[in-house]
């Protein structure tokens, strides 16, 4: 992809370019796609906000020799040199925002949560607890009910997929339900 | 119904689940299920992208231009050239990426893509239905013109624009809307020039126009309707500062990640139809413009204003308004008094991403202008497509219009009713122009691209909807929607968009097909309740399908000129009706028979490579073999059947004599061929007795001598299949283009290929070394076609050639390729009555 092109291009004025002017680094691709594939429920935005900041962070830290100026710096440290291995940084990098989303109970009004759990009549704020007992939760039971839930599979479709007998694929996804939906959790 | 399986299974299995379960619990599960489906789907469709036009305004017609318009938006947009489709595909787990023979993908729009979107353009209008769309797609090609920073050829089409459509039959809406979009591209080309008084001019002399870059010069000139308004520039600049004053934790060392100065002004160039960002509110006081955010090219202009800005600030004690494009919806209110969150990150990022920023909404707040003259409101808001893939992000907007709206009645109550269905008016049509492209595929969750199998035409959107999954697969119109209170319907929903959305309504997804291959689903979605009804998909459909040739000929078109040797012209009717049946033919699967009729040297072989390619495309693999046809029967049989054992193409030259031969024979052949599933192009020296073998789809080729007009694409392939890999494509010069265009080729276009050869390369070429190399090979020359030799159709093809980017004929440079006098063709013209491009064109049929 494009990023690892700019990451290993080891030049912060065109990755600092790429980063804020619009998405062309498919930041929110790379997350949506690592959500995807750890069966996790978060919120999108809050996930690529998270890690242009982190790269922010993480990169400016890393640039510069004393001598150069501001223009010519260069991305040093551990920062890889190839796409290759600026590939696999960048997924550290996503893996890490996940990681810390996926407890997250905080949000605001106009999250993913609130917006897409609002007008089904789920509150905001339990809908993000019952997210974050869900990604807590063993990927195995995530996976199964994604399978349900978000492929559209049938129960022996899904248990091909996942790998298991249809009644172990039920039992996970049962579990996985009742960790997002919780006990004693109210939307009046 | 079908169509609603995977919800009807997905609900089955969920009460599965729940059994036992309390009914009180079981329904709060079936509504987080629901809510967590969506939030899973908006992950899923993390890198889709949806396209809106510029203009919300429209009749909503759904013509051929519509769905072009938007595969060259998404074509600009993604930053693909075409060369990025087809064989470079690949598939990456359960996504998927498309890379260019580097693997790298490129991220800002470049000479290539816009080259790339040019050719959709003119694809688009030789397409267009009418005079409307026609002259919508010369607007367009004016931007692009614009785009390409060719400002002088941008402003000549739009002179010429602006003839035609006061002359144009069209409706009043019609012309309203196309001259306010034609004042708003004088505008844009003024101030990309930097023109700024020019365009104060320009705006003092049309007061009656309200587009947005009208409104943004007349607040910045002092007009009393526009109280004041804030500008942000697009200067990253201050990225690092925002990073930290959305999460002080963060220890942010120095302001380097930012250090690059506003964005360059190609980027503004590059901006695909979106300027500004306006939010306008009417108060008690007057309208006010509370938030502004200006694309990169209007950065200059933007200094001036920033005192405005300051002084407002000021005055009113901090922003009324923001306008927030990016956050969880692309369009927030926030107020003041609110505490700054850290959304304003995803705010500020998108201010300073008037580059990346492609698709534009106007939201009408009210009437354009109100009587006190002002506007009286208006939500202008641009977007980067890529946050706006999904419902979810049109419900934000809504939330931006009603905030908006809210505020407003307060200070108005009785024009919120009239504001609100302006709003519904102009999300239902941005709904409705969210096309989407996937590519065909079967797996769970997310189409995938098959590199093979399936052949994308112009953009590609993994979208996780079941409806466009089963659209592509299946080749079916797949309605979906909200329950709509008709039998028709009634069973048929899926999605469920009005939970999220109150207004959304109906949706459908359709096959985008090339004869018998499936190459994607375009997935249309509405908020207003009467939108996809049966006829009006059924004619969706009928545009859908044509919409996937006319690209397809586009692509196909440019692909045959990088592969050297062959040119077409598309836009002429015979190069157009070449390039459907190649598409036509090559999109068929299994074994086929065509014939490829013409004399010698009118480039047959180079069709059979051109449908050999393009049926590499659609994923039908094998060499190409070439054969003749002379000799015994038995023998070629044999020979047949070997080579198409191998699939892929085999070419049969000189198929006259077998055509000619008994049925018996000639059948015991094309068995054999369709035997081994090969395609079998015979080649012939044309039409024996007018009429073609039936079951054998035939196309006749003409020479050279009598399409001229294709001597230049011949030219332009040439040029570009010897500068591979070189910087930048070798102008010919006009002189050298005309010498050979005048040219007898006897021989066809090998004669003009071997002329080309046996040259310098054609960029550095004269007519007197052009014209010593051929009498060396003994071709001939000729200074001047003469006028008694010149037939009705070579006069058409030096006018059609000499055609303007803006749609006119050039008579001056069509006697040149004649080698006349301007005087002399006059005569002619006069004779023949040729007075216009499409006179011209109907010449050439």
């Amino acid at each position: 992809m494009d990023w690892t092109r700019h990451v290993a291009s080891r030049d912060p004025r065109a990755l600092s370019g790429g980063l804020v002017a619009g998405d062309p680094l498919r930041l929110r691709l790379l997350c949506g796609e690592r959500a995807v594939d750890r069966a996790l429920l978060v919120d999108l935005e809050d996930a690529q906000r998270r890690l242009v900041e982190r790269l922010c962070w993480t990169l400016s830290g890393r640039m510069g020799d004393a001598g150069r100026g501001a223009g010519e710096a260069v991305l040093s440290g551990p920062m890889p040199g190839d796409a290759r291995g600026a590939e696999s940084w960048l997924r550290a990098c996503v893996d890490g925002v996940l990681d810390e989303l996926l407890g997250a109970v905080e949000g605001s009004d106009r999250d993913a949560f609130a917006l897409m759990g609002r007008p089904l009549g789920v509150e905001p704020a339990a809908f993000r607890r019952g997210c974050a007992r869900f990604n807590r939760g063993p990927e195995v039971e995530r996976r199964a009910y994604m399978a349900l839930v978000r492929d559209d599979l049938t129960l022996e479709q899904a248990a091909v997929h996942e790998g298991c007998a249809p009644l172990e694929l039920a039992a996970r996804a049962r579990r996985a339900l009742e960790r997002l939906v919780g006990r004693g959790e109210s939307d009046d | 119904m079908t169509e609603a399986r995977g919800e009807t299974a997905a609900a089955e299995v969920l009460e599965a689940l729940m059994g036992g379960w309390q009914p009180g619990r079981a329904e709060r599960a079936r509504r987080v299920t629901r809510a967590a489906r969506l939030l899973a789907w908006d992950l899923v469709g993390a890198g889709s992208a949806s396209v809106c036009a510029a203009d919300v305004g429209d009749d909503g017609s759904d013509g051929l231009a519509r769905q072009l318009e938007d595969v060259a938006l998404h074509l600009a947009e993604r930053a693909r050239p075409l060369d990025a489709f087809g064989s470079h595909r690949g598939c990456s787990g359960r996504g998927w990426r498309t890379t260019d023979a580097r693997g790298a993908e490129p991220c800002a729009p470049d000479a290539e893509s816009a080259r790339a979107l040019r050719r959709l353009v003119d694809a688009a209008a030789r397409s267009a239905a009418g005079a409307a769309e026609a002259l919508a797609w010369r607007l367009w090609s004016s931007r692009c013109e614009r785009w390409a920073g060719d400002r002088g050829a941008a402003e000549l089409s739009l002179d010429g624009l602006e003839l035609d459509l006061r002359a144009a039959d069209l409706a009043d809406a019609q012309r309203r809307s196309l001259r306010a979009e034609l004042l708003e591209e004088r505008l844009a080309l003024l101030l990309d020039r930097g023109g700024v008084s020019g365009a104060r001019e320009l705006v003092e002399e049309r007061p009656d126009h309200v587009g947005p870059l009208a409104a943004l010069m007349a607040w910045g000139f002092g007009d009393d309707a526009v109280a004041s308004a804030s500008i942000g520039d697009a200067d990253p600049g201050r990225w690092a500062e925002r990073v930290r004053a959305a999460s002080p934790g963060l220890p942010v060392p120095v302001p380097c990640v930012g250090g690059a100065p506003s964005a360059p002004p190609d980027l503004a160039r590059a901006t695909v139809g979106a300027r500004a960002m306006v939010l306008f509110a009417r108060e008690e006081t007057g309208a006010r413009a509370i938030w502004m955010e200006t694309a990169p090219g209007l950065s200059a202009a933007a200094a001036s204003w920033r005192s405005g800005r300051r002084a407002f600030s000021r005055g009113e004690g901090g922003l009324l308004g923001e306008v927030k494009p990016g956050g969880p919806g692309a369009a927030l209110v926030r107020c003041a008094e609110r505490p700054r969150d850290g959304r304003s990150i995803d705010a500020q990022c998108m201010g300073g991403a008037g580059s990346a920023a492609r698709a534009v909404l106007c939201l009408p707040l009210g009437s354009a202008r109100s009587a006190a003259g002002g506007p009286d409101g208006w939500l202008w808001v641009e977007f980067d497509h890529r946050l706006l893939p999904s419902a979810g992000r049109v419900a934000s907007l809504v939330f931006a219009g009603q905030a908006a709206l809210a505020r407003r009645s307060v200070a108005r109550p009785s024009a919120a009713p009239r504001s609100a269905r302006f709003v519904e008016q102009a999300i239902g049509k941005l709904a409705r122009r969210a096309w989407a492209l996937v590519p065909p595929g079967d797996g769970p969750g997310r189409a995938a691209v098959r590199s093979g199998g399936a052949h994308a035409v112009g953009a590609l959107r993994a979208a996780p909807s079941w409806p466009a999954r089963r659209a592509a697969r299946d080749r079916v119109a797949v309605r979906y929607g909200a329950p709509i209170r008709s039998r028709a319907w009634r069973g048929a929903d899926d999605l469920g968009v009005d939970r999220l959305f109150e207004a959304s309504r109906a949706g459908a997804a359709l096959p985008l097909c090339l004869g018998d291959v499936s190459v994607g689903a375009i997935v249309v979605e509405s908020t207003r309740r009467d939108d996809g009804r049966p006829p009006q998909v059924e004619r969706w459909e009928r545009g859908v399908e044509r919409a996937a040739h006319g690209v397809f000929a586009a692509e196909l078109e440019e692909r045959l000129l990088g592969a050297g040797g062959f040119g077409v012209d598309a836009a002429a009717p015979d190069g157009r009706a070449l390039l459907q049946w190649i598409a036509r033919v090559a999109s068929r699967s299994g074994a086929a028979v065509v014939e490829v009729a013409g004399p010698a040297g009118s480039g047959r072989r180079t069709v059979a490579r051109a449908l050999h390619a393009a049926r590499a495309w659609f994923g039908f693999s094998g060499p190409i073999t070439h054969l003749s046809a002379r000799g015994e029967t038995r023998a070629l049989t044999r020979s047949l059947e070997r080579a198409s054992c191998a699939g892929g193409t085999v070419v049969l030259g000189g198929a006259d004599a077998l055509l000619a031969r008994d049925s018996a024979q000639l059948e015991g052949v094309l068995s054999a061929t369709r035997r081994g599933g090969a395609l079998l192009v015979l080649t012939t020296d044309g039409p024996r007795d007018g009429t073609g073998r039936p079951g054998i789809d035939r196309f006749d080729l003409s020479a050279i001598s009598r399409r001229r007009h294709w001597v230049a694409p011949i030219i332009r392939s040439f040029v570009r299949s010897r500068s591979q890999g070189g910087e930048e494509e070798p102008v010919v010069s006009e002189e050298v283009l005309a010498g050979l265009w005048r040219q007898e080729w006897r021989r066809g276009a090998r004669d003009l290929v071997g002329l080309l050869r046996a040259s310098p390369a054609p960029g550095e070429s004269t007519v007197a070394g052009l014209r010593a190399r051929a009498e060396e090979l003994g071709l001939g020359w000729r200074d001047r076609i003469p006028p008694a030799d010149a037939t009705e159709r070579d006069l058409a093809s030096a006018l059609w050639s000499s055609r303007t980017a803006g749609g006119r004929l050039n008579k001056r440079r069509a006697a040149r390729f004649l080698g006349w006098d301007p005087a002399t063709l006059a005569g002619r013209i006069r004779a023949l009555g040729i007075e216009d491009v499409e006179g011209a064109r109907s010449r050439l049929d």
